[in-house]
């Protein structure tokens, strides 16, 4: 695996390290994102009290829409994107650093080589990142409609959500 | 052939080449001398197309491109090599990239200047860096071999060697340029001394010619630039006072 990363990556850079990074950046977005499931229950446990040991809905409480609950959950995968814009930077000035070696990659027989290295790994990072985020964003979304009593369910959840992406909650 | 018609280049307004006009034929040894900031490395980036300029470059008669750079190698004071990467990666790397990589002549070369091909090249000694470019440069199987002041760091006895095995190992089609201050040093290993001052060409002299006409680089150099010869001891005289 390390000898394929090698290839789309610049040319003497570890693959470890590049790992590293894109690993780093994925788990911050991830465990920032699985905080969802603490905000939720924070707000689940809201529309409850307890009554002789027993928990119970207290009437005509409403559950905080579905955009509340997930305020700041895909922060860490901005977070993340962001370092992988960045490791894009990294990866062309890393071929002006200690030498000139972006000569070399200039010279190819292949226009695209140094891009191709400078932008893969980063690029992959990015569409993971996309992809984790609307995976996750279906899988919230779902619990939420399922694990809130419909009783306390504002309607239009997911046109609620939109609204307040698009213009603002 | 390697053809350079009316190439001005200019950086902010001011202009580092004007108008030069050369053409470089296969299996010459080229020297390209001048004062720093004359000119040679934008000629030589023009040439392979890391800078935007005027005129024309053409290489077999096609411009350069991706299509048949390959044909020109380079080797510069500045390094081109990857330092994080050992002798070792940089053959495979030349190999998957420049079909026609001589690894004979690499591994010949790197045998010769006992350089270790296991080490990054980071490690290396400002002289075994500059010794380690020009053997990338010569064997990646060009046509055409740029090198601008590929010595600088690297003591006489290194570089004597080099000229040896230069002059020794060269093809007949094989062309290199080569920029440097040690007029003296290359004078009996090229063949032809092109001067740039200012960004002009001011001189292109074939070493025959010279010695028919009973000359030498050094002279010729410094007849083009109309060096004086007392003017030190005309200015020492002027800073002791001596000059009245």
């Amino acid at each position: 695996m390390t000898k394929r990363i090698r290839k789309i990556i610049p040319v003497g850079i570890k693959a470890e390290t590049e790992i590293w990074i894109f690993a780093c950046a994925i788990a911050v977005g991830l465990c920032r994102a699985l905080l969802f499931f603490q905000a939720y229950s924070r707000e689940y446990n809201r529309l409850f009290h307890i009554e002789y040991g027993k928990r119970v809905l207290i009437e005509g409480r409403t559950m905080a829409d579905f955009y509340v609950v997930l305020k700041g959950t895909f922060n860490g995968f901005i977070v993340a994107i962001f370092i992988f814009i960045c490791l894009i930077i990294l990866h062309y000035g890393y071929h002006y650093k200690d030498s000139k070696s972006i000569y070399t990659m200039k010279r190819l027989p292949d226009r695209y080589e140094l891009h191709k290295r400078c932008f893969t790994v980063p690029l992959i990072g990015i569409v993971v990142s996309i992809i984790l985020i609307t995976a996750l964003l279906l899988l919230f979304y779902n619990y939420y409609m399922i694990k809130t009593p419909a009783d306390c369910l504002f309607p239009n959840q997911w046109e609620r959500l939109w609204t307040a992406i698009l213009y603002g909650g | 052939m390697l053809e350079i018609k009316n190439l001005t280049k200019k950086y902010s307004g001011k202009t580092a080449l004007e108008n030069v006009s050369l053409s470089f034929p296969k299996g010459e040894i080229v020297g390209l001398f001048g004062e720093n900031g004359a000119g040679k490395t934008t000629l030589m980036k023009s040439i392979l197309g890391f800078i935007k300029y005027e005129g024309e470059i053409t290489l077999d008669g096609e411009k350069i491109t991706n299509k048949n750079i390959s044909k020109i190698s380079f080797a510069t004071s500045e390094h081109s090599f990857f330092p994080d990467l050992n002798a070792k990666g940089h053959k495979e790397f030349y190999k998957s990239h420049f079909s026609s990589f001589s690894e004979k002549r690499f591994d010949a070369l790197m045998e010769f200047f006992s350089l270790d091909k296991n080490k990054k090249i980071r490690s290396f000694s400002t002289g075994q860096k500059n010794q380690f470019e020009v053997i990338l440069a010569l064997s990646q199987g060009a046509e055409y071999i740029l090198m601008d002041e590929p010595f600088a760091g690297n003591d006489i006895f290194n570089r004597e060697d080099f000229y040896k095995v230069l002059s020794g190992i060269l093809d007949e089609n094989e062309t290199v340029i080569l920029s440097t201050h040690l007029i003296e040093e290359v004078s009996d290993f090229i063949g032809r001394a092109i001067l740039i001052h200012g960004g002009n060409i001011i001189g292109d002299k074939n070493t025959l010619e010279l010695d028919d006409e009973g000359s030498n680089l050094v002279e010729y150099i410094k007849a083009t630039y109309n060096y004086h010869e007392d003017r030190v001891s005309k200015a020492i005289d002027i800073l002791s006072g001596r000059e009245e």
